[in-house]
């Protein structure tokens, strides 16, 4: 095949339409789109001859193939050339040595049976060939009749290797190669053709990416792998996503290993990475394909690989823009002033309280309509977002280069002044050949993130906001801020007058390499990067004076914080390929050293000056958050090889293993070993099925191996003694003091000494079918996972006096399946591609060593043996109380007092039937991990029109809200939306929500239970694309190869059951599966956008 | 290759710790840190008929204790346990080491080992007061011996308490030994008065008099009264002579956040959740020395907020209330309904009408955050306990009244003789009665009310049926009273917590208290 990875460019396709113009003007133009240049002998082929022809986003195979096939010209492809051959038959010369020959006859038949031209025959390891002539017939000379093996290949159709084995005729049949069949995909340190594969892995291609108004890599791979799950908590311009593949097999860090360019790295350099960078993204699922990344590829690992220029290929420059806006998508729904009185005076007399509002209030508030929204006014309606990237590439004979530059800019949402992220990016990616046996590259990228937001925390701000009334102003008529009561401050202020806090975050990531060919088939590579972080945080918190109204946020500071931090890698690989008769083996061995390093420090000023910060007599520091760290330093050493081998691309077998060292275990703990092995068997090899001719591929494959994680803080098998406290609790912060000076303290970490690896033990089948020639492909995978010696600080008795050390001790199962589907029809006018994927997951904590946690208060989760991980867990509900006979007869409630319940009260389920609903009485009620997540992308192209739209979704999950964001007047806050209208009175006994409470009255109805419990599955169209390409003649009239534009949203529509005003995507789970109190399932997010935008691609 | 043997730089391990002075020092800095903390001590008066507590989520909802629904799986019965025994093992793991510390002076570390002792007893203290019999741990334990501790007789407890405070008191210096810079540390004094305190609610009322008169005569250390009441609680005199115990804060550097709880919403400028009730308010007595239902004092329902105990007015925010800004301007409390943000009816603002002013810091920072000392023992106690054990064992008279009631009183600011002289009229019940009241108000809002209504066994008494806030309401239910919370008390189990659940799990030999 043509396709190497290494040529960028020859993916890129091919249209050309001309009516009566000479062969040369179409090759001139071929010549120019695809970068190869032509060879032929004029004698031989008539470049003068007129014809029409006419192709539609071809590549260069299909492209010749149409053009020269008719014309009876064979072609074949060296490096960067097309060779041209006239139609006769002409045979190549033989040398003096091979003159006593045995011939060897044939004829070679293409899939209809008919006789194929041109198809070029040689003897294996010789320069002896001939070309079929026009009936497919050949004449070949061989001088050994047993040992002899031919080779027929043509452009178009997989190569086939026939051993003579004392034959005189051989006629064969050649089918048309697929390009599914040649794909090559990259593999832990190395490439490896898709249909050898016996590990899973998802491959997401460049175009997955492009042209998606989405600001960080991350956000565009959701929905583009099956079983690649990204969430989010926060939509706030810079906030991280949590990537996960197969979901959750540890109670630690879930977090895939992220490696860029074959050096291992972070998430955070992940989201950074200028999307336009990436030609394509492995994701590494299963045993067989990650154990080779050993101790840190329990999660998975994603393999990203950048753009690489072309050899001999003339510069082409290429522009893509993307200019658009945001909207929130989703707020809350506030009831109107009118509603809220009337509501609160119901919930207070419910509450057996005084009603607040009087008869006269009601009519002003009802005349007058105030109808403020405190949402609506500290968030635009809508802010611009765009991105610019512009790059360079090509190459001359022995060198590639790529150089591009990025710039990203989202404007936040928030008011304020210009609150928003930039980041920009540049990259050189350099390759050249300094001899036939030596190769050098680098690639170098630079990151700077710019982050601009207010100084205060978004959860209250947006907490603030959402919690008042229509009733109150945010300013007042003179335009003083106003204090809404229930509030203490406003958070228009916040955003427009409490200072900022800047993110300024630099990064340079990058590796140089050199490969070295010893022999033909052996060579080694070796290869040194890392990633090199700056982050600067600098916060100036302003103090706001809410004159004439009481208000707080008095206090002003100034805080300012660095760190760096260096991870670095050094590899050296060896890799050996040999292929004898039907045999081909590949070893791989390397050895690898990572390290990293983090120190940091910060200073906090109290009492600045208001204005422009700088100290006066006020000031002092704060030493609780003043400090130095030289960090956490990790480092890790590793072997590993990998070993495989195929019977003619038939039985495939592969076996993989790393050896890990890390300082993060004590010695004696410290290495642990990870291997895999796999299998697979290519049906279509087979007789029985080679002869189905829509099969094209067919394999199935199945892999047993052992993974690792060692995602824990360093220096947990020692007792480390700090001198400043972490945690402030109690309504306490600070080290102790003596005649009121500070002292410092000794805190002791709890420790391990024994803490060692966790192990997954992961099975993986799988099926890929390739059918219709290719048009479609099918792949599924089952998989299960047995997670062991999680480490995790097991609840401890408070008599131990200390937090839990970190010990080896739960067992979690995951399983899954997940299913791709992909369907190509080329159409004489329209193009059509689906791409389908739908995949499922769900762990269970297998053993805690019968120790149940349980963390959270109304919102309660537990990790309990026999249910998923954090298992949601609390009352269940059993609808409304309808009358006082209910409650009479109902359970009491111990946790209110006196076990007092009213009609329209959540009545429990008394598990136990002892007449009092305690904590006795809960169950597991749910889980948050996303079920049956799924992504569907279809794409059209008719004539210069193209569209797409990208549907992504989750079929189950639950999402437990609490607090405001469910409960109307939570602890005495003043938020009612428009789903609490339907609450329970005697008059509406069907009710979807209780009877209005305020304050202890809601005591009961608070409680966690599954009443709360909702059903975040949704669909949404994640993204729609319009876009119109020139044509290429009037684009090359103007000097362009191409240009398009387009227009494109993103989360333009979303399905869901969710009513509530909160985005059903939201995750209130970091990828350690910590819960953001009080944040995300409070409903105290900056909400998800949508994006319009117009685009625009230009290449010459 | 990278080296595997990596250790911090930044800091030091247990490999490395303990041969210096230093690391006793601030092992021991870190014991006094946990030693108490803010949040008890405030929001334990909400535990009591003193106060409500608003909130379901501030104090670790000490609300729903008050009312008496609650289980072992209450927040703040788990979490007090586990605070203790955090305490308790910073200590033992100071008392197991300081001996390895090398160039250590021996005074010193005889006076380490003393003060680590103290701040154990006075965690044992508060672990038998609330739970009764409880593991006793007096060494570092690893994780799979405290899945096996038992509970400890109270007997035991209180032993291991009187031992601790027994050689605490016998190493540590005298308030008046210290330098200055070491103000703030466990004294001979303090060991002394806490087993005074231990003694008071065994009953062992003589030893409650032994230890009374070595403060009486010296022995103790140097304490008097500090020169007027509200002057004890601010910031300008902290170290005064009057204090035994307090828990150190520095502005800044180890600061508070209570006080926003239960000041004036205006001032606090968060939710208030530390509300003083009405029957608090009704303790004060006339500045005469009669109670409000004497109707002689002449207590005016209409007004009555008018010729008060002194005390009163520097330990209640009432309306009309004259408040003292850190500027120097004065503002006027209103709570009375629909007179703004301070007012009973603002959902943000006091449910009973009433805040507190005691320990409210002016030097505070915007976001009130703290620096003020809250004094765990004072002076003034060891005058009452003394009057109390003396008037249990019958030996109350006008000398003995002199020398407590009479000189609190004084320093309170009571002028008339009415209220300062001993009547001799009065029975062992009546001063009994006399001082049980005073102890209310002289400590109001110092953490101690919980424990008196207990060891006095008055809880069921006091802590059942409604609470109020001031008289706003229908006249016709209580007299006016606005109702505020209701409360229940069932003598037969509440007069000790429950062992958490928590604990309970985790710990199968962990039995539970009586009724639970």
């Amino acid at each position: 095949s043509i396709y190497s990875s290494q040529n960028g460019s020859a993916k890129k396709n091919i249209s050309i339409d001309v009516k009566d113009e000479p062969l040369s003007t179409v090759m001139d133009r071929i010549e120019k789109l695809s970068g190869y240049s032509f060879i032929y002998s004029n004698s031989a082929i008539d470049v003068s001859k007129r014809i029409t022809f006419q192709v539609k986003n071809q590549n260069l195979e299909n492209t010749l193939r149409r053009l020269f096939l008719p014309l009876g010209v064979s072609f074949s492809v060296v490096k960067d050339k097309i060779i041209l051959k006239a139609p006769a038959t002409s045979h190549i010369d033989v040398p003096a040595k091979y003159t006593t020959a045995y011939p060897i006859i044939g004829q070679v038949r293409d899939e209809l049976g008919e006789g194929l031209p041109g198809v070029t025959v040689i003897v294996k390891g010789t320069t002896m060939g001939t070309s079929t002539d026009a009936n497919g017939k050949y004449t070949i000379n061989v001088n050994d009749t047993l040992d002899a093996v031919l080779i027929f290949s043509f452009i178009g159709y997989s190569t086939l290797e026939i051993p003579v084995r004392g034959r005189t005729e051989i006629s064969v049949s050649m089918k048309p190669s697929v390009e599914s069949l040649a794909e090559v995909v990259v593999v832990g340190y190395a490439t490896q053709k898709r249909i050898n594969l016996t590990g899973s892995v998802s491959t997401i291609e460049e175009e997955a990416l492009e042209s998606k108004p989405v600001t960080t890599v991350v956000q565009a791979l959701q929905g583009t792998a099956p079983n690649l799950i990204i969430q989010q908590q926060s939509s706030e311009p810079g906030a991280q996503l949590n990537i996960n593949i197969r979901g959750i097999g540890t109670l630690g860090d879930n977090s895939p290993l992220i490696v860029i360019d074959g050096i291992p790295s972070n998430a955070g350099v992940l989201s950074s990475i200028n999307p336009n960078d990436i030609e394509s993204i492995s994701v590494l699922k299963d045993a067989a394909s990650s154990a080779i990344y050993g101790s840190r590829s329990a999660n998975g690992v994603l393999l990203v690989t950048t753009k690489q220029g072309s050899l001999s290929t003339k510069p082409v420059v290429t522009y893509n823009g993307i200019y658009g806006f945001q909207a929130p998508t989703f707020t809350q729904k506030p009831v109107s002033a009118y509603e809220f009185a009337m509501l609160k005076n119901e919930a207070l007399v419910n509450s057996g309280q005084a009603p607040q509002f009087s008869p006269d209030d009601l009519t002003r508030i009802h005349n007058a309509k105030p109808n403020a929204w405190y949402m609506d006014e500290i968030f635009k309606d809508k802010a611009a977002q765009q991105s610019h990237n512009l790059s360079v590439s090509g190459g001359s004979e022995n060198t590639t280069y790529l150089i591009s530059l990025g710039r990203m800019n989202q404007s936040s949402s928030f008011v304020g002044p210009n609150y928003g992220y930039e980041r920009t990016n540049a990259r050189t990616n350099i390759t050249t050949r300094i001899n036939d046996r030596l190769k050098a590259g680098i690639m170098l990228a630079y990151t700077n993130n710019h982050i601009k937001e207010h100084a205060h925390t978004t959860e209250f701000i947006v907490a603030d906001a959402s919690r008042i009334p229509r009733l109150y102003p945010i300013k007042d008529s003179v335009g003083n801020y106003n204090i809404a009561p229930t509030s203490s401050s406003n958070p228009l202020a916040k955003l427009e007058k409490g200072g900022i806090r800047t993110h300024d975050n630099d990064n340079f990531s990058g590796n140089i390499f050199a490969e070295l060919n010893i022999l033909k088939d052996l060579k080694i590579r070796g290869v040194f990067g890392g990633s090199l972080w700056n982050y600067q945080t600098y916060e100036f918190r302003k103090a706001i004076n809410y004159l004439p109204y009481i208000g707080g946020d008095g206090q002003n500071f100034i805080k300012d914080y660095n760190s760096k931090t260096l991870q670095t890698n050094a590899q050296l690989v060896a890799d050996y390929k040999v292929t004898f008769n039907d045999h081909a083996i590949g070893v791989l061995g390397g050895y690898s050293s990572e390290g990293y390093t983090e120190n940091n420090n910060q200073i906090r000023k109290l009492n600045v000056d208001n204005e422009f910060g700088f100290s006066t007599s006020e000031t002092e520091i704060d030493s609780r958050e003043s400090y130095n760290r030289r960090g956490t330093p990790w480092t890790l050493n590793s072997f590993f090889g990998r070993v495989n081998y195929n019977f003619r691309e038939k039985y495939l077998f592969e076996a993989n293993f790393r050896y890990d060292g890390s300082s993060r275990f004590a010695k004696g703990n410290r290495w642990g070993f990870f291997p895999s092995v796999s299998a697979g068997w290519r049906l279509t090899e087979e007789e029985f099925l080679s002869s189905i001719k829509s099969f094209a591929n067919v394999k199935v494959r199945a892999s047993w191996g052992k993974l690792g994680n060692q995602n824990i803080d360093p220096f947990q098998y020692t007792s480390n003694i700090r001198n400043l406290p972490d945690n402030l609790e109690y309504g306490n912060s600070g080290n102790y003091g003596f005649n009121n000076n500070s002292v410092a303290g000794a805190y002791f970490s709890s420790s391990n000494p024994d803490i060692t690896w966790e192990t997954s033990t992961m099975i993986d089948v799988g099926a890929e079918i390739d059918l219709l020639d290719g048009a479609l492909l099918f792949s599924y995978d089952y998989f299960k996972k047995r997670t062991e010696d999680i480490l995790l600080d097991l609840a401890v008795p408070g008599a131990y006096g200390a937090d839990a050390p970190v010990v080896n001790a739960a067992v979690v199962d995951n399983e899954g399946w997940e299913m791709s589907l992909t369907y190509n029809r080329k159409g004489a006018v329209l193009n059509h591609r689906i791409t389908a994927n739908l995949a499922d997951n769900l762990n269970a904590v297998v053993d805690v060593k019968g120790k149940e946690t349980i963390e959270g208060g109304d919102r309660a989760v537990i990790i309990r043996e026999g249910f998923p991980i954090k298992s949601y867990y609390g009352y269940r509900s059993e609808g409304l109380y309808q009358n006082l006979t209910e409650i009479e007869e109902g359970p009491k409630p111990g946790f209110v007092a006196n076990g007092a319940v009213s009609p329209g009260d959540i009545r429990y389920v008394d598990k136990n039937a002892d007449g009092v609903i305690n904590e006795r009485d809960r169950f597991v009620i749910g889980n948050p991990f996303p079920r049956y997540t799924f992504g569907l992308t279809y794409g059209l192209t008719w004539k210069n029109f193209d569209f797409s739209f990208f549907i992504q979704g989750v079929g189950k999950r639950n999402l437990y809200l609490r607090g405001e964001s469910v409960e109307a007047f939570h602890n005495n806050w003043e938020n009612v939306y428009e789903q609490h209208l339907d609450r329970w009175t005697p008059t509406n006994p069907d009710a979807t929500y209780p009877r209005l409470t305020i304050g202890t009255a809601s005591t009961n109805n608070n409680a966690g239970s599954d009443y709360w419990l909702l059903n975040a599955a949704y669909a949404r169209l994640k993204n729609v694309q319009i876009g119109y390409s020139l044509p290429n003649s009037l684009a090359n009239k103007i000097g362009l190869n191409n240009l398009r534009v387009y227009l494109t949203g993103q989360n333009l529509l979303t399905v869901t059951e969710m009513n509530n005003g909160y985005d059903p995507e939201i995750s209130e789970f970091n990828s350690s599966l910590a819960t953001s109190d009080g944040k995300v399932n409070s409903g105290r997010v900056y909400p998800n956008l949508k994006v319009y935008a117009l685009g625009v691609d230009i290449s010459f | 290759c990278e080296d595997l043997d990596l250790v911090p730089t930044d800091r030091e391990t247990e490999e490395t710790f303990w041969d210096k002075p230093e690391d006793a020092l601030n092992v021991l800095n870190t014991c006094y840190e946990y030693m108490y903390n803010a949040e008890y001590f405030f929001f334990n008066e909400t535990l009591s008929d003193n106060a409500f507590n608003k909130s379901e989520v501030d104090g670790s909802n000490s609300r729903n204790i008050a009312e008496g629904s609650y289980d072992a799986s209450h927040a703040r019965i788990t979490n007090e346990w586990s605070f203790h025994y955090a305490g308790i093992r910073k200590c033992n793991i100071l008392l197991q080491n300081v001996d390895r510390v090398e160039g250590l002076d021996e005074a010193l570390r005889e006076r380490i080992k003393g003060e680590a002792r103290f701040i154990r007893a006075f965690h044992y203290f508060h672990m038998t007061v609330w739970y009764g019999d409880v593991p006793l741990v007096d060494n570092v334990l690893s994780v799979e011996e405290s899945q096996n501790l038992t509970r400890a007789s109270q007997i035991d407890v209180i032993n291991f308490i009187n031992t601790d405070l027994d050689f605490a008191a016998r190493v540590l210096p005298k308030n008046t030994a210290y330098t200055a810079d070491d103000r703030g540390r466990v004294t001979k004094g303090a060991a002394l008065a806490l087993k005074a305190r231990l003694a008071q609610y065994l009953g062992t009322w003589s030893s409650v008099i032994t230890i009374a008169e070595q403060f009486f005569n010296g022995e103790a250390g140097n304490y008097t009264l500090f020169g007027n009441y509200a002057g004890v609680f601010k910031p300008q005199n902290e170290f005064n002579q009057e204090v035994i115990l307090d828990l150190q804060y520095v502005p800044v550097q180890r600061t508070h956040d209570i006080q926003r709880f239960f000041l004036p919403k205006t001032e606090g400028k968060l939710v208030t959740s530390i509300a003083p009730t009405q029957e608090l308010v009704d303790a004060y007595l006339m500045n005469n020395g009669m109670a409000i239902n004497n109707p002689a004092s002449g207590y005016n329902e209409a007004a009555p907020y008018v010729n008060r105990d002194p005390r009163f007015y520097s330990t209640i925010v009432y309306d009309g209330y004259e408040w003292q800004k850190p500027d120097g301007t004065s503002y006027t409390i209103r709570t009375l309904p629909g007179m703004g943000a301070n007012s009973i009816d603002n959902n943000d603002a006091s449910p009973t009408g009433y805040y507190f002013a005691k320990y409210y810091d002016h030097t505070a920072d915007a976001d009130n955050r703290s620096g003020l000392n809250l004094i765990l023992i004072r002076y003034a106690e060891i005058l009452l306990m003394y009057a109390e054990a003396k008037n249990a064992l019958g030996q109350f008279d006008v000398g003995v009244w002199d020398n407590t009631m009479k000189i609190i009183r004084q320093r309170a600011g009571f002028t008339d003789a009415a209220a300062l002289e001993f009547n001799s009229a009065w029975n062992q019940q009546d001063v009994e009665e006399i001082l049980r009241n005073e102890r209310r108000v002289e400590f109001a809002l110092e953490g101690l009310r919980i424990f008196d209504i207990r060891r006095w066994r008055i809880a069921e008494d006091v802590m059942n049926g409604w609470i109020h806030g001031m008289r706003v309401g229908d006249a016709s239910i209580d007299n006016g009273y606005k109702r505020v919370d209701f409360r229940s008390f069932d003598p037969s189990k509440h007069y000790l917590w429950p062992v958490p659940q928590r604990e309970r799990d985790l710990n199968k030999n962990l039995s539970k208290n009586p009724n639970w």
